[in-house]
């Protein structure tokens, strides 16, 4: 697949080096889709049968499937794939890193474009765990390795997200924000958000969705990460949305008590600590308006899945930097959410196919529907669903 | 290829790898490597010979871009060469 991208940060990319994308998307395509087909039918006909016991969960398979070769070859290539997925766009970002600052800082200095806006807070200290570890692979991180990294950690994510995503994540990879914005809104018909919140952004490609659901909305991205909110807000102004770019922690999130009417994250609890997770959460109630939602998009929960399931997404906490993955898909969402002082009886969890892929009536139909879960849940695949979760804050 | 050169080294080399079988890897790929650039140089002779002519204009081939037809042809293809190039390791078991 071509892999450039519909906005103004686009950078020109030599023949060889979208060859070598291609080949990379190819890779990762047969790993996830093939490989990983083999892996499941290794483990129902040869390793299942020989075990005395079925195993309990997804760590007893993880322990009885090492040893296979099939294993073996889908992890290592699993891996040098994550690798070239970073290694295939980096040339060409370095290459062009003069290009790209430039066009970042024209646009954010266009204020014709949107009337969007970015504020940063170069006092934010980020947090032990953040700094611990580039998380999947991603060379330095969303912050950048350097101590002014400008725009690039966000050029290096938006070009490697469009290599890493196969083409399965919807144009501009923004699907899971096409999903859930119009999840919301079918699943919440008298919701009429003034303020929509994604928290853990990066650059901002599920937060867009958002604005073009709800026009009349004030929509806003935070995140952590000066270098990639700088992108997101030149990205949003380039698409000419009108988006609020704020950087600050989910420990303590920059709005007003009920204030906001749509809380959402995407891809972000399995990214933190079991603690600042329960205070993200707790920030979501406090800021959220009677009748307000907070709305999760996840990996599913290991209860959730069968065994094999739940292992083949630990997967990337043992082996793709992703500390916190699978700790955060132990639990309870139900619980957390209670924790944070949603009421029990407020909770929704929804599976659902990809809003751009399918007519918007066949989207419409699981939405009224309990969650059904199954091996496409949350696995990229070329036939993934996305998973849901979250609730309704009561008056 | 002749043999009228030896290829043979009269005793051996040696191997660094607990398994002999990774120096073996290795030294495959940097031949495989090699091999590639040797193929990748002719590429960029062939593209500088048609400039030269003024058969193709600089950059052209930088600029080139499939249609949809060829982009998925070639989705396709780059896909068989990974499936062909992994499931040929794939098949060799211990007998
Ligand atoms: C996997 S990315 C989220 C991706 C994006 N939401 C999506 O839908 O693809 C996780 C993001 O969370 C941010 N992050 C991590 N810890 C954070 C925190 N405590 N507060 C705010 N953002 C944080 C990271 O900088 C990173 O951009």
């Amino acid at each position: 697949m071509e892999t450039h991208l519909a906005h103004e940060l686009d950078i020109a990319k030599t023949g060889w080096e979208r060859a070598r994308e291609r080949s990379v998307s190819s890779l990762r395509a047969y790993v996830l889709n093939n490989l990983a087909g083999e892996l499941r039918e290794d483990y129902e006909s040869a390793v299942l049968p020989t075990l005395d016991e079925p195993p309990a969960d997804g760590v007893a398979v993880h322990k009885a499937i090492r040893p296979r070769d099939a294993f073996r070859w889908y992890s290592s290539l699993r891996c040098t794939a994550q690798e070239l997925v970073w290694n295939s766009v980096i040339d060409s970002i370095d290459r062009q890193a003069g290009f790209l600052e430039a066009r970042a800082a024209e646009l954010t200095n266009d204020a014709s474009r949107t009337d969007g806006s970015l504020e940063l807070n170069a006092d934010l200290e980020l947090p032990d765990y953040y700094k611990a570890v580039d998380v999947h692979l991603m060379p330095g991180n969303y912050e950048g390795a350097a101590d002014d990294a400008g725009v690039l950690p966000g050029a290096v994510y938006d070009n490697g997200f469009n290599v890493f995503a196969f083409g399965a994540m919807g144009k501009e990879h923004n699907d899971i924000g096409w999903s859930m914005a119009n999840f919301t809104k079918l699943r919440f018909p008298d919701l009429d958000p003034a303020v929509i919140v994604d928290v853990g952004c990066t650059i901002g490609h599920n937060t867009l969705p958002w604005k073009a659901v709800y026009p009349d909305a004030k929509v806003y991205g935070v995140d952590i990460a000066a270098a990639c909110l700088r992108y997101a807000h030149a990205r949003a102004r380039s698409l000419g949305v009108g988006a609020h770019f704020r950087q600050a922690s989910s420990d303590a999130l920059p709005f007003d008590d009920a204030s906001v009417d749509v809380v959402f994250s995407s891809m972000f609890l399995h990214e933190l600590p079991a603690k600042h997770i329960a205070r993200f959460l707790a920030q979501a109630h406090r800021v959220l308006k009677p009748g307000g939602v907070v709305i999760n998009m996840e990996l599913p929960p290991n209860a959730a899945l069968s065994p094999f399931d739940a292992f083949y997404l630990d997967w990337d906490s043992y082996y793709n930097n992703e500390p916190f993955y699978k700790n955060f898909r132990d639990q309870d969402y139900r619980g957390l959410l209670e924790a944070a002082g949603f009421g029990r009886d407020a909770f929704f969890e929804s599976v659902m196919p990809r809003y751009t892929y399918v007519p918007h009536e066949a989207f419409a139909k699981v939405v009224g529907g309990t969650a059904e879960f199954d091996e496409d849940t949350g696995r990229l695949s070329d036939d993934i669903q996305w998973y849901g979760f979250g609730a309704e804050r009561q008056a | 290829m002749t043999d009228s050169v030896s290829r043979a080294v009269k005793g051996g080399r040696a191997a660094f790898f607990e398994q002999a079988d990774s120096d073996r890897l290795l030294a495959m790929l940097m031949q495989l490597v090699t091999e590639h650039w040797a193929l990748k140089e002719r590429v960029l002779v062939l593209e500088k010979t048609l400039v030269d002519k003024g058969l193709l204009a600089e950059g052209e081939l930088d600029a080139f871009r499939p249609d949809s037809e060829a982009d998925a042809a070639w989705d396709a293809m780059s896909f068989e060469l990974m499936q062909s190039v992994i499931e040929a390791a794939r098949n060799i078991e211990r007998k």
